[in-house]
């Protein structure tokens, strides 16, 4: 069978018509099944422009608009190194396979949760709006093996003499609180 | 090894189960909450573990002398200053958060009602103290001190009344829910 030249190119925009329609419904698929979120930081609501989209239960974040808002910087640790979210001297390095990243009309996003809780922000999602929440990292850091106790006076129970924590400095101390009832 | 009695009725009521318990330890006495309140806890027995640089080496909480799994890492450490392995694994979990407005509110109405006590007027102390137990019914250093100061009689004759603190427990349950509803 031969095709003329007006045949060959029907032929040709017809696919184009399809593969048309078959990246619509992709992008359109995506919109859905990726609901656009927005944003408070620390009870206020932050402008991010394109918004974090949410993927099943997972928070995905435009890297680098979203890195920023929260003190930190998406870069590469080196000219062909992994992507990382960098604080201060802390990086942590992304997986750039495709389960970790996602580029959304240009725009890389990364979920939450690959860089999220190293960097001290805890976060939840209701009804189309993602809470972030900077002080997870205080908290955290509030009351851990290692870490100075908060001071505390109280007086003996049988002189009266007051005696605080910091008076069994040198010693392995057990103080261990009970009750009457 | 310091015990710290959480009473408000005063050294008293605290000094004979010391004396039952026969030890030689340091007792102190907490009629205010301060520790509840310093470290965010709501109940006892409680433990705080410090080393000789007055460093924390088990996280604040939870921890019961009468258990015997807990006696022997104590010992362990105390003898030899290792942190043993489950100690360690409590730590993981462990977080300090702010208190909330109600928490907050029922500390003011518990620490009125300690002021209203020692200036004998009993009903009014009582009355805060129930209001204090409303906003933070978790709260089982609040809880234990209404029914101590409300039930003299079932604390401090004799025996203390565990089948009636129970009963109370399940009153007071049942209270809330009906208050949800």
């Amino acid at each position: 069978m031969v095709f003329s030249r007006g045949q060959i190119w029907l032929f040709q925009a017809g696919w184009l018509v399809v593969l048309y329609f078959c990246l619509a419904a992709h992008v359109h698929a995506r919109e859905v099944d990726m609901p656009e979120l927005k944003v408070f930081l620390d009870g206020e609501e932050a402008v991010l422009s394109p918004g974090p989209r949410l993927s099943g239960d997972r928070v995905l974040v435009p890297l680098k608009a979203f890195s920023a808002l929260v003190g930190a910087e998406a870069k590469k640790l080196s000219s062909d190194g992994p992507l990382a979210v960098c604080r201060e001297d802390l990086c942590i390095p992304l997986d750039t396979g495709d389960q970790q990243t996602v580029a959304v009309d240009g725009v890389l996003f990364a979920p939450l949760d690959a860089f999220g809780e190293p960097l001290g922000l805890s976060w939840s999602v209701e009804s189309g709006v993602v809470n972030v929440s900077t002080s997870a990292s205080a908290a955290q850091e509030g009351l851990g093996i290692g870490d100075r106790p908060p001071a505390f006076m109280l007086l003996d129970l049988y002189t009266g003499e007051p005696v605080s924590i910091e008076d069994y400095r040198g010693k392995r101390t057990a103080f261990y609180m009970w009750a009457s009832w | 090894m310091v015990v710290i009695a959480n009473d408000v009725q005063g050294a008293e009521v605290a000094k004979p189960w010391v004396e039952k318990a026969g030890g030689t330890y340091r007792a102190l006495l907490d009629r205010r909450n301060i520790i509840g309140n310093a470290y965010h806890l709501k109940y006892v027995p409680v433990g705080i573990l410090v080393d000789e640089e007055g460093r924390l080496v088990r996280s604040v909480g939870s921890v019961n002398i009468d258990n015997e799994a807990f006696r022997a890492e104590l010992t362990e450490w105390a003898t030899t200053g290792r942190i043993p392995a489950a100690w360690i694994e409590a730590d993981q979990g462990a977080v300090l958060s702010e208190m909330t407005p109600a928490e907050r509110e029922a500390d003011a109405r518990f620490q009125l009602a300690l002021v209203l006590l020692e200036n004998g007027k009993r009903e009014e102390a009582i009355s805060e103290l129930k209001r204090a137990f409303q906003e933070d019914p978790q709260n089982w250093l609040i809880r234990k001190q209404l029914w101590a100061v409300e039930h003299p009689e079932v604390f401090y004759e004799g025996n203390v009344d565990y089948a009636w603190q129970k009963e109370q427990v399940a009153r007071e349950n049942e209270e809330l829910e009906k208050k949800k509803k």
